[in-house]
């Protein structure tokens, strides 16, 4: 269902509802087909459909490896240091 | 009459009567022009028009046909006001038509009618509060908001209810950016492009915290401290005889616009007072409005003593307040009351701009 922003000061809506400036309704609040409308003649604002927030990457193990790689060193060095080992 | 309502006869004097009866005002009203018909129904035919220029033709040629369209004719059943007091509860009622008083004087009827007469012109001055609010609605909603019928939506166009944002709001955080002119400015151009005002005065009518907000936006005091270049003249408040205050004049763009406040107020159903003028707005008007209240006809019952088929009927009469009395045999109440049809209607739709200029 669309949600719009009210940017006019005011609109009508459905069963005598006054809505003001910044209210955010969807289709149910107004009449039918004055969604449509009032978008065009700039009463309204159609807001985006509400996305799904976004899943946070999540490090792979081998990118948090790959961090805590000295830069410089032999792939070698790289292990052993993992390992907790000195060369 | 006790012995002490005897002694106050001389030891006591009634110097000065205040009833608070407060008579509503009518600054927003006086933008509309009064009529009255005999009918249940009122309507208002709009053209439209344009401001095209005639384009040169060829001698001998067909010249540019013009079609001319179809006005539009907008219908509207005025809500109906009808409020009513019980005379018996008057002392005045009692002294006129109760016991011992079986033959009215000239006196008694006199104060009768003053007493009625006082309490029906309370009657009409809630009406006309009713009127009042009807043409702020109007005026900054673009809707008539009805308790016990359908809202009355004039269809403004957005660029006449326009917000200005947090961004431009007159407040505080916006001292140094905020142009009370170059919106004022604006509103004419609404008023003179879409709404094809004649001339170069507006009345603005601004909400209180918005007149003081105005006046202390640094562009504003900028423009009004140019020396030898009078663009702003603000002075001390003058109030008009229907309520509106004039403070002043200002230029904007090619307009000369007439700073109003109009501090009155009503009650609510909820006890509660309200401004109609609420106070984050503005609001302007060409000079010369095209706005109507138009009252139509109310209900009356008629005593029809020579039709053989019924006693009485119900007739439609005209004017802009009827008065009506009745005695309800079952309650054994003399009743008194006002019928009232109107509605405020906005004629010219586009003349009218709404700007919310504080959150």
């Amino acid at each position: 269902m669309a949600k719009y922003k009210v940017k006019a000061l005011t609109i009508s809506g459905a069963g005598k509802k006054v809505f003001r400036a910044g209210n955010v309704v969807e289709d149910k609040d107004l009449v039918p087909g004055a969604g449509a409308k009032y978008v065009e003649s700039g009463h309204l604002e159609l807001l985006k459909s509400s996305k799904v927030a976004p899943v946070k990457e999540v490090k792979s193990e081998a990118k948090a490896e790959a961090k805590t790689e000295t830069k410089g060193a032999t792939k070698k060095e790289n292990i052993l240091k993992k390992v907790g080992k000195k060369k | 009459m006790t012995v002490q309502q005897a002694k106050q006869l001389y030891t006591q004097a009634l110097v000065a009567v205040y009833t608070d009866q407060t008579a509503p005002l009518s600054f927003l009203r006086s933008f509309f022009k009064d009529s009255t018909s005999d009918t249940k129904l009122v309507s208002v035919e709009v053209q439209r028009g344009t401001e095209k220029v005639a384009i040169d033709v060829v001698r001998g040629t067909n010249g540019n046909r013009n079609s001319i369209s179809r006005s539009t004719e907008r219908i509207i059943e005025p809500p109906m006001y009808d409020e009513f007091l019980d005379a018996t509860s008057l002392d005045a009622y009692d002294n006129y038509f109760g016991a011992g008083a079986s033959t009215p004087t000239a006196s008694t009827a006199a104060r009768f009618l003053n007493s009625a007469g006082s309490k029906l012109a309370l009657i009409r001055n809630k009406i006309e509060r009713a009127y009042e609010l009807q043409a702020s609605q109007a005026l900054f909603d673009g809707i008539v908001q009805l308790k016990n019928g359908d809202n009355i939506d004039y269809k403004r166009k957005a660029g006449s209810l326009v917000d200005l944002g947090a961004g431009s709001y007159w407040s505080a955080a916006n001292a140094a950016t905020a142009d009370p002119l170059a919106d004022f400015k604006n509103a004419g151009d609404f008023l003179r492009n879409v709404g094809k005002m004649r001339g170069g005065v507006l009345n603005v009518v601004l909400g209180g915290d918005a007149y003081a907000a105005m006046l202390q936006m640094d562009k504003f005091k900028e423009t009004s401290d140019l020396r030898r270049i009078d663009l702003v003249d603000i002075t001390g408040p003058v109030q008009n005889s229907v309520g509106g205050v004039l403070h002043g004049e200002v230029s904007a763009g090619n307009y000369k616009v007439r700073l109003w406040t109009y501090p009155e107020v009503y009650t609510d159903a909820n006890g509660d007072q309200q401004d109609y003028v609420p106070q984050n707005k503005f609001l302007a008007l060409p000079e010369m409005t095209n706005f109507n209240l138009a009252y139509a006809a109310t209900p009356v019952v008629m005593d029809l003593p020579t039709n053989s088929a019924f006693n009485s009927a119900v007739r439609q009469k005209k004017g802009k307040y009827n008065m009506y009395d009745y005695v309800d045999k079952r309650k054994a109440t003399h009743n008194m009351g006002l019928r009232s049809a109107g509605i405020a209607i906005l004629t010219a739709v586009d003349q009218v701009y709404t700007a919310q200029v504080l959150a």
